[in-house]
């Protein structure tokens, strides 16, 4: 009888035991997880805020035949800053909404000699256009089709709504290159996107494909030119990373998306419509995430690899985020 | 007489380097290869193999004039990016000798200002672009270090040679011609000159490092010479518009590379034990060189650049290291000033039976 006792005691010992375990994790716990080991949404309650800045130029492109060249026939440069705002909020533990409310700088710099042999003169002409302001703002859902376990995978579904926030004409116009430009692109956009991912500590998987559909929209494309109608060509995605801890903080996420991308529809006159088709790209993206307790602090760069006419230049992106 | 002199002392200090037993010796892989920023040598421990690689972008958007004036490039109509990728493998072959060999392949292409040529019936827009790309000099380096015997206080001599193991004359231009008739008959110029990084001429140089550490804090003075080795050859391309089709001659020309002195100061602070925060000024000065692409030989114009840098690294992992660094130039005469942002990794290895045993 005795021994029947020690072994019930046992018992409830034991269940104590794990039932301490489930107490050890605590939300403030779950909230330094790092991009690897969180759950594909944030969880019920949490809140996250931080700031995205990304950087570009416009130097390269990758033109008809897929060479990587220079954008020639002009000594343009041109450069854009984009600051967001990024804020995400778990309702439950499978459903999150976020929002990015974007804010764009961008310059361009044109600078020409011109020679006027009938008059005997010549004068330099240096033109600074900007684009300063509000871009278009975004919502997304994510919903965990199905939540990660020992040997699955977690699916995740995702709507991206863009809506035309940002100003979409040019504004001050003194001439073709000299003007305030826009600073959002004057459509609304639904991104939908389908994600796998598995976690094989210290390594994560992940492959993804999404669908961006354009809505018809109205804009001057160029300045002195009226306003028309178009519609964006929609693009579909296929993506994949591997991530992997480089210590108990620091992850390193290497992703690299294809892409096609459909053709634009002017219905209407503007030079803008250089009758491009077929364009694609390959892209690989190294980032370095560092989660520092609640702060994680990430740094991409967005490397073009292959494509047809799209732009060949790196982009840079630094973001700070924190968990609440 | 000298000779053997020369041939003794050279065994001394062979002897003192090998069989020399330093701090860092009796230490396993594992400390050395987690050693704190500020406690580190200036080279890698004998047996370690250290490779260095990463990404820099340079945004050429900003040049100093002979008087020191910063002028915009960006508004003259000739800024540029810079994409270069480094690598860099260094090992110690004793504690106090290290091998070191490395090379950079970058690519940049640098507009310049269009000229619009306005008639009563023609207009000409010039528009011209000079790209650099490819492999620069293969670079071997020998480094010897004082044997102090103190972690705190270190001192390195080295030397380095600067191979052009890679051609070096610039591609045949790929210059192009549009026409169109609008209001006007309208003629696109374009000018594309396709140059390499190379030098083509071997470069010795010659410099020494400094460094004093202290438990939060580490100091590293550094300088060096360098100077080309002999006159080299290239060629010029020169180009001719017939009947809407660019006919190629090429010249040679010599040149003679000026010489260099580089200098930098560095501070760090060991903030926590795998976190380092670097901040930096170096500069450089060149003077001297000729060439003689004009027909005539011209000397080159002295430059000089002063510029700051921020910086951080990281302790990863036992054998990863990330660092990087933000630099600026501040001031300068008749060169151009890059922002440039640094990213790095860097992998460290040591071989504990080679660390041991010789």
């Amino acid at each position: 009888m005795k021994k029947i006792w020690f072994q019930i005691c046992l018992l409830i010992m034991t269940g104590s035991i794990s039932g301490q375990i489930e107490e050890m994790i605590i939300p403030s716990d779950l909230k330094q997880q790092t991009v690897i080991t969180e759950p594909a949404t944030l969880r019920k309650g949490f809140f996250r805020i931080g700031t995205i800045n990304s950087y570009g130029t416009v130097d390269r492109i990758f033109d008809e035949s897929g060479k990587r060249t220079y954008i020639m026939g002009s000594n343009g440069w041109a450069t854009a800053w984009t600051h967001e705002a990024d804020l995400s909020y778990g309702i439950t533990d499978r459903l999150q909404v976020s929002a990015q409310l974007p804010y764009e700088r961008k310059k361009t710099f044109f600078s020409s000699e011109i020679i006027l042999p009938g008059f005997d003169t010549s004068q330099i002409h240096s033109v600074n256009s900007k684009g300063n302001g509000i871009g278009d703002i975004s919502v997304a859902a994510s919903y965990q089709i199905l939540k990660e376990e020992d040997r699955k995978p977690s699916l995740l579904a995702k709507i991206f709504l863009t809506l035309p926030t940002g100003r979409k004409n040019p504004t001050n116009v003194v001439n073709s290159r000299d003007f305030n430009m826009p600073t959002g692109n004057g459509e609304t956009t639904i991104d939908f996107r389908l994600q796998f991912r598995k976690i094989f500590y210290p390594y994560s998987v992940t492959v993804y494909t999404s669908y961006l559909y354009h809505f018809k929209a109205k804009k001057i494309f160029n300045p002195g030119e009226e306003e028309i109608s178009f519609r964006s060509g929609d693009m579909v995605y296929f993506g994949s990373s591997y991530n992997v801890h480089l210590n108990d903080w620091i992850a390193l996420l290497n992703e690299v998306a294809c892409y096609k991308w459909f053709d634009d529809k002017f219905y209407g006159s503007t030079t803008y419509d250089q009758g491009i088709t077929g364009r694609w790209g390959i892209c690989y993206q190294p980032a370095l995430v560092f989660q520092v307790r609640r702060f994680r602090f990430f740094e991409v760069i967005q490397f073009p690899l292959k494509g047809k006419f799209i732009s060949a230049d790196p982009v840079y992106t630094l973001g700070l985020q924190y968990t609440l | 007489m000298k000779s053997k002199i020369f041939h003794k002392a050279f065994l001394l200090l062979t002897s003192i380097l090998v069989n020399y037993q330093s701090p860092a010796q009796d230490a396993d892989s594992y400390s050395l290869l987690t050693e704190r920023f500020v406690d580190r040598p200036i080279n890698v421990h004998r047996g370690q193999l250290q490779v260095n690689t990463g990404y820099e972008l340079s945004v050429l958007n900003k040049k100093f004039d002979p008087e020191g004036k910063v002028v915009n490039l960006a508004k003259d109509g000739s800024a540029a990016m810079q994409h270069l990728f480094p690598f860099n493998i260094r090992f110690g072959l004793l504690e106090h000798l290290q091998l070191s060999a490395g090379i950079n392949y970058a690519r940049a292409g640098i507009r310049e200002r269009n000229i619009w040529i306005i008639g009563y019936d023609a207009e000409v827009n010039i528009d011209e672009l000079n790209e650099y790309k490819g492999l620069d000099n293969l670079d071997f380096g020998l480094s010897f270090r004082a044997p102090f015997g103190s972690k705190r206080v270190d001192w390195t001599v080295y030397g380095n040679i600067s191979l052009p193991v890679f051609d070096h004359k610039p591609d045949q231009p790929n210059h192009s011609i549009n026409t169109a008739q609008l209001a006007t008959t309208y003629t696109q110029l374009s000018y594309y000159y396709r140059n390499k990084y190379g030098s083509g001429i071997p470069i010795g140089i010659l410099g020494t490092s400094f460094r004093f550490n202290t438990p939060g804090f580490s100091a590293i003075l550094n300088g060096n010479f360098s100077t080309g080795l002999k006159e080299g050859e290239s060629i010029l391309w020169r180009s001719n518009l017939e009947e809407h089709e660019f006919r190629y001659t090429q010249e040679k020309f010599s040149y003679e590379e000026g010489q260099q002195v580089d200098y930098a100061v560095m501070f760090a602070y060991q903030a926590i034990d795998w976190f380092a925060v670097i901040l930096s000024v170096h500069g450089t000065n060149s003077f001297g060189g000729w060439s003689n692409v004009t027909g005539k030989k011209v000397g080159y114009r002295s430059e000089n650049l002063i510029a700051g840098g921020l910086g951080y690294e990281i302790m990863a992992s036992t054998n990863l290291r990330i660092f990087q660094s933000i630099n600026i130039p501040f001031a300068g005469k008749n060169t151009m000033g890059s922002l440039i942002i640094h990213t790095g990794i860097s992998l460290n290895f040591i071989s504990a039976s080679y660390h041991n045993i010789l």
